[in-house]
């Protein structure tokens, strides 16, 4: 099945059995790494997301053999938390000023929070096609559109909106970035 | 195509190579162009940003779901067992 076809009830399933079947794996590894299952649960969610928008990006289909592959980005995840664990806690010890190692820029939720506040509409409908990568025949279906061509119309619309949105509000770098 | 159009394909390099080289010139002398550019990266960032909070929404509705529904006992009673 391709992903493009998964609406979100498909894709519950597919989490439902993914923790079903991996969830409990991890959650051994985590054990055996001293973590908690609070730590479990924060690595499975950051987890299936990263997987999810794999899958989208590079189209794959869904097979069983795809569970290692989930299973491998949450271990380097973890590896990933534990090391700046270990490192904060180094830092704490001695009591050294050392500026950490830049983590990459992140889109402010306050960004977002204006953004989202002047179109939601034009926000989910571009996020179908950014980020769930449907295709404009489905957008056309899902949005009510009379054809592709009028959906991609709006969604270009849409995406001017929200770039005049960002040019209006931006004043500062700390809007855009958390 | 229309500005915004032209844009996305040259972020996303789908231009034809000639057309290309022409946005990659007027860059150069046109700041707001630039601009407009940056503008335009962002609204990409903002709407994956709004897709992940979505889909962490979801699986966070699931998750609770799996801690806490009946339906799931037997996975519970498992996770439940690696942790005591």
């Amino acid at each position: 099945m391709m992903i493009e076809q998964i609406e979100k009830q498909t894709r519950q399933e597919l989490f439902t059995t993914l923790y079903e079947e991996v969830f409990p794996s991890l959650a051994v590894f985590v054990q055996k790494m001293s973590g908690s299952l609070e730590d479990a649960k924060d690595i499975f969610q950051d987890g299936l997301l990263i997987y999810y928008e794999k899958i989208t990006t590079q189209q794959l289909a869904i097979q069983s053999t795809e569970k290692g592959y989930l299973m491998g980005i949450c271990k380097h995840l973890w590896y990933k938390k534990y090391q700046q664990k270990r490192v904060e806690v180094e830092l704490d010890l001695t009591k050294a000023s050392l500026k950490m190692e830049e983590t990459p820029l992140k889109i402010s939720d306050r960004m977002l929070a204006m953004v989202e506040h002047s179109g939601k509409k034009c926000l989910e409908l571009l996020q179908s096609f950014y980020f769930e990568k449907k295709s404009m025949t489905e957008i056309s279906g899902l949005f009510g559109f009379s054809s592709e061509r009028s959906a991609t119309t709006q969604k270009y619309k849409c995406l001017e909106k929200v770039r005049n949105e960002i040019k209006k509000r931006v004043m500062k770098k700390e809007d855009f970035y958390e | 195509m229309s500005e915004i159009e032209q844009l996305e394909k040259y972020l996303q390099q789908e231009l034809p190579p000639e057309e290309k080289l022409l946005l990659d010139a007027k860059c150069l002398i046109d700041t707001q162009l630039r601009d407009t550019i940056f503008y335009q990266e962002q609204a990409y960032a903002v709407i994956r940003h709004f897709g992940r909070k979505q889909l962490r929404a979801e699986i966070c509705e699931l998750e609770k779901r799996m801690f806490t529904d009946n339906l799931f006992m037997q996975f519970r009673t498992k996770i439940q067992s690696i942790f005591k």
